[in-house]
């Protein structure tokens, strides 16, 4: 492992150590310490990294030391039996010595080390509470202060055992500095921001970078058993493997709560649980349909499963079979299950709201068309008791309106659908009436044209109230003058425009007839109908009169 | 023709009545509902059955037919607002005249009785 660390002022750290080099700790500003995965330490010292005095690295190596302390003249190594050592350095030599390995203080006594809220006191307190050894450091320079040292790995609130297994299981596989950067720690993926600092101390000028943890990812496949286990348990949904017999390999515990039905089940089927419960294995047959049918199409099915349960309420069950698929073989096979019972219950309040929804619309439409009859009868009842023809006839016309109106309730009741309807039906049905209704002496050839348009029930009523003056204006005013009388109904739709076009073959319109002048109360309605429709109307004189209508759908 | 009416709308009862009569038939009994029509058919004996499908209380009329023509072979006339294929269907298994869908006119009426 190569970790290099660049100066831009000529100071070059360099250090190439056949062991892992898992981690720093700065002691002072001049002043680093390396461990690495065996718990060997190295001390560097600004411009070069150096074993100075070797045998006391090495001696305060073998004590395994759990952290580290710098104050004003000496570092602390704190082992991890809770006893410490102090490394002094001697100003002369520049070497590094122990000075206290066995100190009366610590000697079987256990402390913990403890910073004050400044960050530069540092207390050794024992079980009891009581402090035993205090030291201060002075160090003003954020980098170099200990706690500092221990925060750039990322945690505070960690214990020095924490951080030192931490140190010990860093692994650095980048080498380029600056920026963010990842590493893995125990499999765990740790983000790093690098941070450059400036060194000017003494005459030596220098850059140093560390690190600050900034977020943590933790792969899926580095959990431990236990961890799948504790999530295999917890979640929500029945979940099991089978091999490819159906026999349970595994079960979780939502599925069956029962510890001892769940041991009884590995490796055996639904089958034998039917049969152990002595109850129909209808559904173990179901189930196993389905299982076969996953394996074979090498995908995963779904069914959905009916039990009464114990207070006999039916619930439902959504099961998936999935197979598990290792190099091109199925290895095992999943299952999962979803109680879906309210899903389902919903659904079943769903469809009961609508069908009564619908019933009731049909009903309305139903009592519409009735009160609609009722009048149509009386209007009947006044016609036929009318001498005279005129007034006779104009309760025919109130009737035929009504009628066209009544057309589409019951069109509407008859249909699947109470949004829209079919015109061209409704027009030929309406058509067909009024010759009846209106009927002269004359069989009047009806002729319809034209494909299925779909309308809404206002559009279809206006359309309907519109071809109702038409053909009665026809009957009226063009069918008694000509001997093979006729008319044409065209309906057709044309991008999202619907085009109605009526004809017959009269004698047209009066040569002193003026668009919207002394116009008949018919001519009045097609033209508000028109206008609802928001279309525009065509009338012209051509082999009889012919009406055309067009109007957005 | 002797006629039982039967609907359960009052006043199309009376205005239907009214062109029965005025085509110069007789109405011999007006009925609102399934038993009353069954109980006054088999009573009266009339000639045809003029019946409504959608009756009082939820009854239906081709089911009056039924049981009325289970003793006593008497046509109907059915004149409804329900003309959708199912009940039409249905209707057309009794022994029936006509099936008018109202409204309807005295003419109609008269030429289905004829």
């Amino acid at each position: 492992m190569i970790l290099n660390i660049k100066s831009t002022f000529g100071c070059f750290f360099y250090v190439e150590e056949p062991l892992s080099l898992s981690g720093m700790q700065f002691l002072k500003s001049n002043q680093f310490i390396w461990n690495n995965q065996e718990g060997n330490y190295l001390l560097g010292e600004r411009t070069a990294l150096y074993f100075q005095n070797y045998k006391v690295l090495e001696k305060a190596a073998k004590l395994k030391f759990e952290g580290v302390l710098w104050f004003e003249n000496c570092t602390v190594l704190v082992e991890s039996d809770n006893r410490w050592i102090c490394i002094k350095k001697d100003e002369e030599t520049d070497l590094l010595e122990i000075e206290s390995a066995d100190d009366s203080i610590s000697k079987n006594k256990k402390f913990e080390l403890v910073s004050s809220a400044s960050d530069l006191e540092w207390l050794f307190i024992n079980d009891k509470g009581e402090v035993v050894c205090s030291f201060e450091n002075t160090v003003s320079h954020p980098v170099h202060q200990l706690n500092d040292a221990i925060r750039r790995f990322g945690k505070q609130g960690l214990s020095l055992q924490e951080i030192s297994e931490k140190l010990s299981d860093l692994e650095v596989f980048e080498g380029e500095a600056g920026g963010m950067k990842s590493y893995t720690y125990r499999g765990v993926v740790l983000e790093y921001e690098f941070h450059r600092f400036q060194l000017s101390q003494d005459e030596m000028n220098g850059e140093i970078i560390y690190f600050k943890l900034r977020n943590i990812q933790r792969p899926f496949e580095k959990f431990s058993a236990d961890f799948y286990k504790v999530v295999l348990n917890s979640a929500a949904v029945d979940i099991a493997v089978f091999d490819l017999e159906q026999r349970y390999m595994l079960i979780n515990e939502f599925a069956v709560k029962n510890k001892e039905v769940r041991n009884w089940l590995i490796g055996r089927t639904d089958f034998d649980y039917c049969e152990f419960k002595g109850t129909d294995d209808s559904m173990a047959k179901v189930r196993k349909e389905f299982f076969e049918q996953s394996k074979r199409e090498r995908r995963m099915v779904e069914m959905e499963e009916k039990i009464i349960d114990a207070d006999g309420k039916a619930r439902y069950s959504l099961k998936r079979f999935k197979p598990i698929i290792v190099q091109d073989e199925i290895k095992y096979m999943m299952g999962f299950g979803m109680d879906v019972t309210p899903v389902i219950d919903a659904q079943e309040q769903l469809q009961k709201s609508l069908l009564e929804k619908e019933a009731l619309l049909g009903e309305i439409h139903h009592r519409v068309k009735n009160n609609l009859t009722v009048v149509y009868s009386l209007l009947e009842l006044q016609a036929i008791q009318e001498k005279n023809v005129d007034i006779a006839f104009a309760y025919r016309e109130s009737q035929s309106r009504i009628k066209a109106m009544a057309l589409v309730h019951e069109m509407l009741y008859k249909s699947n659908s109470f949004e829209a309807i079919e015109l061209f039906s409704y027009l030929k049905n309406l058509a067909e009436h009024l010759q009846h209704l209106l009927s002269v002496d004359k069989t009047v050839e009806l002729k319809f044209m034209g494909t299925p348009v779909e309308l809404t029930i206002s559009k279809a009523v206006t359309c309907g109230l519109f071809a109702n003056e038409i053909l009665t204006n026809s009957y009226k005013y063009a069918i008694p003058f000509v001997e093979n009388p006729e008319i044409r109904i065209r309906l057709e739709e044309v991008n999202d425009c619907v085009e109605m076009e009526i004809c017959d073959n009269g004698p047209g319109l009066n040569a002193d007839f003026e668009e919207g002048k002394n116009e008949s109360l018919g001519f009045k309605l097609m033209r508000t109908f028109t206008s609802q429709l928001k279309g525009d109307l065509e009338i012209k004189s051509e082999n009889g009169l012919r009406y055309l209508l067009k109007f957005k759908k | 023709m002797r006629i039982l009416l039967v609907d359960d709308d009052q006043l199309i009862r009376f205005v239907h009545q009214m062109f029965i009569e005025r085509a110069g038939h007789e109405v011999v009994g007006v009925a609102e509902e399934e038993t009353q029509a069954v109980r006054m058919a088999l009573e009266l004996k009339p000639d045809v059955v003029i019946m409504d499908i959608r009756l009082e209380d939820g009854t239906n009329g081709i089911s009056a037919m039924q049981t009325i023509q289970e003793t006593l072979n008497i046509p109907a006339i059915y004149i409804s607002g329900n003309s959708d294929n199912k009940t039409m269907d249905e209707a057309g298994k009794t022994n029936m005249k006509a099936f008018l869908v109202k409204p309807v006119t005295q003419d109609e009426i008269a030429k289905a009785i004829v």
